[in-house]
């Protein structure tokens, strides 16, 4: 890899926190995760020049630290199965509704569940390089999409948001 | 459902994602932050963070053992054998915090001079540590607490061209071999990245360095190296990152028994009476008061070269700490800032207890008095205005 950090800092920022925000669905985690991550490689970025695909070192070292940010927090935080009370009334299935209620159900599943789903349906990964990022075997990272997936449609069925189907079945 | 829901979801979202704005300054800002935190960490002894103000109790776990302390009344503060030599004192306790002529301070010299460094390093700097009065404290109840036990430390560091330190040899008053313990046993945890690297073991052999056996920790990347050279003289050699054993015992093997002098990173007007020197680095110079009342809250004053300017982001925190897990950090920072001069210089009075001084190409001295060493404004700026940068001061980024 050739540039220095900065310019890598430069022209990747808002990708990285593009990721991070999708993983984490919260936008101060989500810069949070981002300058812990980016800060830890600074002081070692020309190592980085070993590293074929920094983006991908880096979304793994980001998708992690969410992981661990949440585990360190799941000591102090209450199980909860219920939903979150919806913010707005929701009358219709509008495409804008069904996406603010999957948004509002992804922020549900278990930390892996969630990363799993977002390196497979945001970033396109496939299982084989979603399995390197979390650091588990492939079979794994299905069993994760399977649970994430299934819980999805079992929070959706008790919910009226999403009315009808807008792509293809699962 | 479907999934072209999840993604559909996940990708309009994305948009709704913070911006890249001002991302590359926060990254330097907390990157200069960790490395004050990691300062001496991965190798093993204690770590120091002076940020500003405080923030939280002060911990101060690691001052000898003294009698009854009575900053009043020096005679009756209780101070031991173990107290340093004069020439590190600044005036004397007057009961409040103060500012006394600073003395030409006569640090002891390295004995020894290396002939050979891995190359692409930048040093040797010189590092003093007083422990008996330094403020690096280390946490009760660990197997650390006698490695940074009383007495001194003086060391030579190297930095890689980014200012980090990576390599040092430091000679100490008592035994290291809990040092290369506290290696071997937790040489996973030393510079853990939670992108998932994890350092390679360390194995522990036995070795000879010029002449006497040695301990080597080590593995195919970096080690550690100990040995006892007299008897009240212990040294020890940490490795570069990527250096490999061979270079760690290359370097002790050239270790010429020649002194390497002192070098200070700043000259001082003035210090806060009753204080002593605690520590000497080329980023920084530090001071502990050498008496402390019964349920006074013991102080640090100092001076640290930045790189920043103007508005440059600062931390709140003020910890001293042994491990990473015992640091709380506090970000944006909320103390007041009023613009002030000293001497020449633009500066910043930040709360009551630190002044930033923005010089030249980017460099910034933060001076700070805090605890019972706290000054009052008009002293704390004549402390800040008397400070001069030698030809060996260096921003290190450690």
């Amino acid at each position: 890899m050739e540039g220095s950090f900065e310019e890598y800092v430069t022209a990747r920022g808002d990708a990285l926190l593009r990721f991070a925000y999708v993983l984490s669905g919260d936008r101060h985690l989500a810069e949070d995760l981002v300058q812990e991550v980016l800060a830890r490689i600074h002081r070692r970025w020309h190592r980085m020049a070993e590293v074929e695909q920094p983006d991908a070192y880096l979304r793994r070292a980001i998708v992690r630290q969410f992981i661990s940010w949440r585990r360190r927090r799941a000591s102090s935080e209450t199980p909860t199965d219920r939903l979150p009370e919806l913010e707005s009334p929701v009358d219709t299935a509008t495409r804008q509704a069904a996406q603010d209620e999957m948004w509002r159900l992804l922020a549900t599943l278990p930390r892996k569940q969630r990363a799993v789903l977002v390196l497979r349906f945001y970033e396109d990964l496939p299982d084989t390089e979603i399995a390197d990022v979390l650091g588990c075997r492939q079979t794994t990272v299905r069993v994760h999409a399977s649970r994430g997936l299934a819980r999805l449609r079992q929070l959706l069925s008790s919910s009226s948001v999403v009315a009808k189907p807008i792509g293809g079945r699962l | 459902m479907n999934t072209d829901l999840v993604r559909e979801t996940l990708r309009a979202r994305a948009d709704r994602a913070p911006t890249g704005a001002g991302l590359l300054d926060a990254v330097l800002a907390r990157s200069r932050q960790r490395r004050q935190r990691q300062r001496y960490a991965g190798a093993g002894a204690v770590a120091v963070v002076v940020a500003l103000a405080v923030a939280g109790p002060v911990v101060w776990l690691g001052r000898p053992a003294a009698g009854p302390a009575d900053p009043a009344n020096p005679a009756a503060s209780g101070h031991t054998p173990t107290t340093p030599a004069p020439r590190t004192t600044v005036g004397e306790w007057t009961g409040a915090a103060t500012l006394a002529p600073a003395p030409d301070f006569d640090l002891p010299a390295f004995p020894f001079t290396p002939t050979w460094s891995p190359p692409g390093l930048i040093g040797p700097a010189y590092v003093y540590h007083d422990f008996n009065v330094t403020s690096d404290v280390p946490q009760a109840g660990t197997s650390d607490v006698p490695q940074a036990g009383p007495g001194t430390s003086v060391a030579l560091h190297y930095y890689d061209p980014d200012g980090v330190l990576v390599h040092a040899v430091e000679v100490r008053q008592n035994d290291v071999s809990l040092i290369l313990d506290r290696a071997l046993a937790q040489s996973d945890e030393i510079d853990v990245d939670e992108s998932g690297d994890r350092p390679e073991p360390m194995t522990d052999q036995s070795v000879a360095v010029l002449g006497r056996p040695a301990r080597l920790v080590s593995n195919s990347t970096t080690g550690v190296l100990g040995w006892q050279h007299g008897p009240t003289q212990w040294v020890v050699v940490w490795g570069s990152p990527d250096g490999g054993p061979d270079s760690v015992l290359r370097f002790a093997e050239g270790l010429a028994e020649e002194p390497f002098q002192p070098r200070l990173p700043f000259t001082l007007d003035r210090a806060p009476a009753g204080a002593s020197l605690s520590v000497s680095e080329p980023d920084r110079m530090e001071f502990a008061p050498l008496a402390v009342a019964p349920g006074e809250q013991p102080g640090v004053a100092g001076v640290n070269l930045l790189r920043g300017g103007p508005g440059m982001p600062v931390s709140c925190s003020y910890s001293l700490e042994f491990d990473h897990s015992q640091l709380a950090d506090v970000e944006d920072c909320p103390l007041p800032r009023e613009p002030v001069r000293v001497g020449d210089h633009q500066a910043e009075l930040v709360g009551s207890e630190t002044v930033l001084v923005y010089l030249e190409d980017g460099l910034a001295l933060q001076v700070y008095a805090i605890g019972n060493l706290s000054l009052s404004r008009e002293d704390l700026l004549r402390f800040a205005a008397g400070i001069q940068l030698t030809e060996h001061a260096e921003p290190t980024n450690s």
